[in-house]
């Protein structure tokens, strides 16, 4: 009886196993690590953030690019290639993009060096990724280190006219002031500074079928699956060392 | 003793009904899944490979649907028929494959806007792959569509 001819998700996996064996595939081991823990430090703070696993992210890479292809030396994470939404999207400054991104990266990375330079691929690869597993909304949001001082209700005054003199929101001006239902003249109310911001509010849980649906968007059918068998091998293999 | 036989042949009649309208089922679901596989067939390759793999299908599918369109013509020139009819059949031709062209582009962007925010190669993957895979099928059926036309 003839063979079963192979799938293309085993010929992708016989390929990987073979090839995946070679020190080529480790060379980002360092950049992947530092980029990841840059995002972990970032975004630690925020709320139902789970530290995110730097193989998860080298799997990905294999998957995306693979040491076997030429992409593999510029753009390893395959953001901003040709038709690539993501990249603009994160480079954005209203998408969450500007959330997600560590401080230190937002002036360093631009669509020019996404495109060229591998560890700007892969910081950006992996902001992309964390943009798609956010949940953002607009809250109201106190400015770090400003006071809370007192005004008092001159003739004409609401909750919202306040805090727009006193340039904050009226949803921080109604915790300030959990009482204020009716204003007096000479009412003594609290304000403090703020601004309406985006923000992140919670997070979707980071597995490979979460990375397929919002990452690849179903491009790939086995993309999971080649992921899970990927981060199987990252797991079991050698990962180069790195200096912390 | 009649009344028995009827049944049993009410039962058989029955069970073959059912057996063809499973078989009519399944027919169609085959009949798709046979021509739509240039994602499949590409994904034996990483994301980058993928794409340059779905190029190629994109490439191949579209030479072989002009080679379809042109034995079409060909086949309808020499059909078997008065030359009216010919005529009619080549503009009805030339109109489909036109409108094919268009739906093609269209119903391909709306498979690749289903790739949401998605990032680096999936949309043009899901693009490609949605064109490949009607390039086939559309090609396939003009295949079939002149195959029995009877020939002068």
């Amino acid at each position: 009886m003839a063979d079963t001819p192979k799938s293309g998700f085993e010929k992708w996996q016989e390929g990987l196993k073979n090839s995946s064996g070679d020190a080529s595939w480790d060379v980002y081991d360092c950049d992947i690590q530092t980029a990841v823990n840059e995002y972990n430090r970032h975004l630690s703070s925020t709320p139902g953030y789970s530290t995110l696993d730097w193989q998860m992210i080298k799997a990905m890479l294999w998957v995306e690019s693979g040491a076997a292809h030429s992409e593999w030396r510029v753009k390893p994470m395959q953001i901003g290639v040709e038709g690539d939404p993501g990249m603009s999207s994160l480079l954005a400054r209203d998408e969450g993009g500007e959330i997600i991104l560590p401080p230190g990266l937002v002036g360093r990375m631009s669509s020019g060096t996404i495109r060229t330079n591998p560890a700007h691929n892969i910081r950006a690869g992996i902001g992309y990724l964390l943009m798609r597993m956010a949940s953002f909304d607009h809250q109201s949001v106190r400015e770090p280190g400003s006071r809370v001082e007192e005004v008092k209700v001159k003739p004409g005054d609401s909750l919202d006219r306040i805090a727009s003199k006193n340039g904050s929101t009226l949803e921080i001006v109604r915790e300030l002031n959990p009482g204020a239902n009716v204003l007096r003249i000479d009412q003594v109310i609290k304000v403090q500074k703020g601004s309406v911001k985006k923000v992140v509010t919670g997070w979707r849980s980071i597995t490979t079928n979460t990375i397929a649906q919002r990452y690849n968007g179903g491009g790939d059918p086995n993309y999971a699956r080649k992921l899970d068998y990927a981060l199987s091998l990252v797991k079991n293999g050698r990962n180069a060392l790195c200096a912390q | 003793m009649r009344t028995i036989v009827w049944v049993a042949l009410v039962g058989l009649f029955a069970s073959a009904l059912l057996a063809a309208q499973a078989r009519a089922a399944e027919a169609p679901a085959a009949a798709v899944t046979a021509t739509i596989g240039a994602a499949e067939q590409c994904s034996a390759n990483g994301q980058a490979g993928m794409r340059e793999c779905l190029q190629q299908q994109l490439s191949s599918s579209a030479a072989a649907l002009n080679q379809a369109e042109v034995k079409a013509a060909a086949a309808i020139g020499t059909w078997d028929e008065n030359a009216k009819y010919i005529k009619l059949a080549k503009a009805k031709l030339q109109a489909s494959n036109a409108a094919f062209q268009k739906f093609a582009v269209a119903q391909c962007a709306f498979a690749a806007s289903l790739g949401g925010g998605a990032a680096g190669n999936a949309l043009e993957i899901r693009r490609l792959a949605c064109s490949a895979d009607l390039n086939t099928q559309r090609a396939a059926q003009l295949n079939r569509d002149i195959d029995t036309l009877p020939q002068r």
